[in-house]
């Protein structure tokens, strides 16, 4: 039997600056990204692009640390959504650039890999940190932070 | 592919084949956008039956058929103007273009217009 599909990208916007990813983080909306997503598939794809996708197309998390929105997307449109995703280099005026992280099938399967993700790259600044101090304190947030998302996840 | 083109009114520009190819780039960057506009269309042969008709033999790649197609016969306007394109044969032989066994007339032995 068909089975009915669901494909879910989380995409990282990098910001040149803290400053300017702040901003654009207060003025993003669920809306503001879905027609962000939707002009670059127009640019890039046309009007049978945005068709494809525009009945499923959505914007489900935007999280405060990364800017990580996860879209809703049927699966014989993932490789133009994926390249249309790459081509966004602005978010309302900031410069930035949108790194595809995970493509999954469920929303859960992007959170977890999210969390691997944020604790790799945890780890990463540990090991570059300089001072004692300042590794055990991020050593310790690190702990705290495992532990939360363990609970929450039930990994 | 032989395609024709014909506007509704007279353009108020010159309808040639460099005109030609920037109306089938335009429809396919409307229709499938960068991605479409990217298709190599070469203009082997452009012909004015009137100022504002055309008909053209045009190049494209074999696995791109279905979007130049689509592109070309959901063109309705460009530059303000209506205009209709459409595709009177698609063949991988110029042979097929220019002549076709359905226009013989057995009976007579002539070839009727086609």
């Amino acid at each position: 039997m068909v089975r009915f599909k669901n494909r879910y990208f989380l995409v990282g916007f990098r910001f040149a600056s803290q400053e300017e990813s702040a901003r654009a983080l207060k003025i993003l909306t669920h809306k503001s990204l879905v027609d962000l997503i939707r002009d670059a598939i127009l640019s890039l794809h046309g009007q049978y692009g945005v068709s494809c996708v525009q009945k499923s197309l959505s914007v489900k998390y935007i999280t405060l640390t990364l800017a990580s929105p996860l879209s809703d997307v049927r699966g014989t449109t993932i490789a133009q959504v994926w390249a249309a995703l790459t081509t966004i280099t602005n978010i309302q005026q900031c410069p930035c650039t949108a790194q595809v992280l995970h493509l999954g099938g469920t929303i859960q399967s992007c959170q977890k890999f999210l969390i691997k993700y944020n604790t790799q790259k945890l780890r990463g600044m540990l090991r570059e940190s300089d001072s004692l101090a300042e590794r055990k304190r991020m050593g310790e947030k690190i702990k705290a932070v495992l532990q939360r998302d363990s609970v929450a996840l039930n990994v | 592919m032989r395609v024709t083109m014909a506007f509704e009114k007279e353009p108020d520009f010159q309808l040639d084949s460099k005109q030609f190819k920037a109306i089938i780039v335009h429809s396919l960057q409307t229709l499938h956008g960068q991605v479409g506009a990217a298709v190599p269309v070469d203009i082997l042969q452009c012909h004015s039956q009137s100022a504002s008709t055309l008909t053209s033999i045009i190049r494209i790649p074999y696995h791109e058929l279905v979007k130049v197609w689509s592109a070309l016969t959901l063109l309705g306007t460009y530059n303000g103007f209506v205009c209709i394109i459409k595709v009177e044969r698609a063949s991988p032989s110029l042979l097929s273009l220019a002549l076709s066994s359905r226009a013989f007339d057995f009976s007579r032995r002539t070839l009727s217009t086609s």
